[in-house]
């Protein structure tokens, strides 16, 4: 009984993947107390309802860390969200649509008093006030430094790349764990916004393991648009989606992308060809 | 049954008879904004109160929705709540609500949305900033309810920065009315908000779990006597019975459990996607639980789960002092968080031996969540004896 006790909690040693991180050291600031931590099932005493929204990132864990200064304080929270998709999927999807961004971990925005920053599998929220007291200190730079202790390469998922750079909508590449669309059989998605002849178009891309689940998939979305196709083979579809309304579907192999939100089915074909071509 | 459930026929023809009956409505608003819009016949509503608002008991959790089309189907299907709050999706699922809910009339929808203040607090005027930003994000010059988000005791609830915030935000005009929202402590919370006699709402966690709460019930009551509107949420109770997460909850059943109680007017369900909206709406037209949910929801009950609730009710009742609270809390440190550094670091700083409940033939502690706390104390006690480099 002791050796399956034991065994069991080194499995769960070596599968759980939530890790403590080392905090940066601030000079002059003293650290206020505890670093406080929040797993699945307590988020919710930090961040209310929002924590059913960071469940589904994968969330594993949050540490939060304060320190105060001649009246200053800052606040910083780690989320680890078990991988750098999930974590870049939740920095997405909170990023302001008028954030600058810039080079910090993989990506990061602030002002005076905020930055957000993902690195890793981390996504870091950083908060300050009175930070005007506390002459030549600056968000951003400890958040240079911490970034490169959470993650020394941070790199972007690999589906980010699929998608051209010209026309997209600054700031719509977003990651959506499950239900894409409200649709469940979707599950998870990336999706871009471009701006195509001053019309906001939304293109998407999913990636499964095999060109079986994709197939399933697309029978799936066939039977709810109510589409007269008997069996979906690779290649395009046009569905009236009840919900979403037109949708522009392409399956290859195992992927699948697609387009909603256009009003001409001419408008996303070429854009469509340009992802087509890097799959 | 058959003849209340909503198939994706009838879903679209609702949805295509309210799209027509909204663009009426629409036009008919701007000279006559205060004719009352017609209720659904099948629908079950419930007035919140003394506020006089009246809804179908089934509202609508924004909170994790990011695609607006939900918001338009289930507001074209008869859903009139709309529940969100100042930090969720960082802002941007306010932004989603207004940017949807702009080209409707505002009269017609009850939007509410919620202010926490961080762990160091607000002065009133700082609370009213981050309002003033969330009418913003919503493009919307009022809310129906404002709350103060999460509380859990009366300090909190009664705090004065936060009272007079909500008071100001109601005289105003900002917010109609104002609550407050509780998922810990609730019966506290509840007769605590009906003493204040300054909020108009609750927005309480309740669900099937709480089935022999009486306190809560009671507090539910004394809440209606004295005219508070009561909102559920967490009404699923999370969703899942084991941490493998293989047995689901029946949530159409613990949806119907709560709204069964008629001292409850609304639930604010989180919904993310289409099937789970029209599922809720079934129970809007039918609330009744047929035989099959009433054993998934007996099962239900009669399962432990992996999550001590910290009510504190098993402290002080073992004979040799063990300290329950702490041990089940390791217990489900290890095993419902996966996070057994934690758990060995609360069991050693206890001071216990390797198996403190030898010396016990029998257990009399009594969990009112059904563990078995011989079992589990018996369980994680060993902990302390793994190396913890190999603990994460």
């Amino acid at each position: 009984m002791r050796k399956i006790f034991i065994f069991g909690l080194l499995f769960m040693a070596f599968s759980a993947r939530s890790q403590e991180v080392a905090f940066p050291k601030l000079s002059g600031w003293i650290e206020d107390g505890k670093v406080l931590t929040f797993n699945k099932d307590n988020l919710y005493e930090h961040i209310d309802g929002a924590s059913e929204f960071y469940l589904s990132y994968g969330f594993e864990m949050l540490q939060v860390a304060s320190w105060s200064n001649n009246g200053a304080e800052v606040t910083i929270e780690v989320y680890d969200h078990a991988d750098p998709l999930h974590a870049y999927g939740i920095y997405s999807i909170e990023k302001s649509p008028k954030a600058v961004t810039e080079s910090v971990g993989l990506e990061g925005y602030g002002d005076v008093s905020t930055f957000n920053f993902v690195a890793g599998k981390f996504y870091v929220k950083m908060n300050g006030t009175a930070l005007e007291k506390v002459p030549g200190f600056s968000l951003k730079a400890v958040a240079k430094v911490f970034s490169g202790t959470l993650c020394a390469k941070p790199e972007y998922p690999k589906l980010v790349g699929m998608f051209p750079k010209e026309n997209q909508v600054s700031n719509t590449c977003q990651y959506v764990p499950n239900e894409f669309m409200g649709l469940g059989f979707l599950g998870s998605a990336l999706r871009v916004k471009y701006n195509l002849g001053g019309e906001e178009i939304t293109f998407f891309i999913l990636e499964r393991s095999d060109k079986a689940a994709v197939e399933q998939i697309v029978t799936k979305y066939i039977s709810h648009a109510d589409a007269k196709i008997k069996k979906p083979a690779e290649g395009d579809f046009l569905l009236k989606d009840p919900f979403n309304g037109l949708v522009y579907l392409r399956w290859k192999s195992n992927y699948l992308i697609g387009a909603t939100g256009f009003s001409d089915k001419k408008k996303v074909g070429l854009l469509l060809d340009q992802i087509t071509q890097k799959l | 049954m058959a003849n209340t459930i909503l198939n994706r026929r009838n879903f679209l023809f609702l949805g295509a008879t309210a799209t027509v009956g909204m663009t009426v409505q629409a036009l008919q608003a701007s000279n006559k904004s205060n004719k009352k819009e017609k209720k659904q016949k099948n629908i079950t509503y419930r007035t919140l109160g003394k506020t006089g608002i009246e809804v179908p008991i089934i509202s609508m959790g924004v909170m994790r929705a990011d695609n607006p089309n939900i918001l338009k189907a289930a507001y074209e299907l008869g859903i009139r709540h709309f529940d969100t709050a100042n930090g969720y999706q960082d802002g941007r699922n306010e932004e989603m609500v207004g940017q949807y809910f702009k080209d409707i009339p505002r009269e017609r929808v009850i939007i509410s949305t919620k202010i926490h203040p961080p762990k160091e607090g607000l002065s009133t005027e700082q609370f009213l900033e981050k309002f003033d930003q969330s009418l913003k994000r919503l493009q919307m010059s009022y809310v129906d309810i404002l709350y103060l988000h999460a509380a859990s005791d009366r300090a909190y609830l009664l705090d004065p920065r936060y009272t007079e915030a909500l008071r100001r935000a109601k005289e105003s005009g900002k917010a109609r009315f104002i609550g407050c929202s509780t998922h810990t402590n609730m019966a506290d919370v509840i007769n605590t908000a009906v003493e204040s006699q300054l909020y108009d709402v609750v927005l309480t966690a309740y669900n099937f779990r709480m089935k022999d709460d009486s306190e809560m019930q009671k507090a539910l009551q004394r809440a209606n006597d004295a005219g508070l509107g009561i909102l559920g949420m967490k009404s699923m109770a999370g969703g899942f019975l084991d941490k493998e997460k293989t047995k689901p909850v029946n949530c159409k059943a613990a949806l119907k459990w709560v709204l069964s109680n008629p001292l409850v007017h609304t639930c604010i369900p989180g919904i993310t996607n289409f099937d789970m909206l029209k599922e809720n709406w079934q129970v809007a037209q039918n609330q009744n639980l047929n035989d099959k949910e009433i054993r998934d929801l007996e099962l239900a009950m009669n399962e432990p789960g992996l999550y001590c609730h910290g009510c504190l009710s098993c402290s002080g009742q073992c004979p040799k002092d063990l300290p329950i609270p702490d041990l089940m809390r390791s217990y489900m440190y290890n095993y419902g968080y996966s996070f057994p550094s934690k758990a060995q670091s609360t069991v050693a700083k206890l001071n216990l031996s390797v198996n403190p409940c030898e010396a016990c033939a029998g257990c009399t502690v009594n969990c009112p969540n059904g563990f078995d706390v011989r079992e589990r104390i018996t369980d994680i006690a060993r902990i302390k004896m793994v190396p913890s480099n190999f603990l994460v």
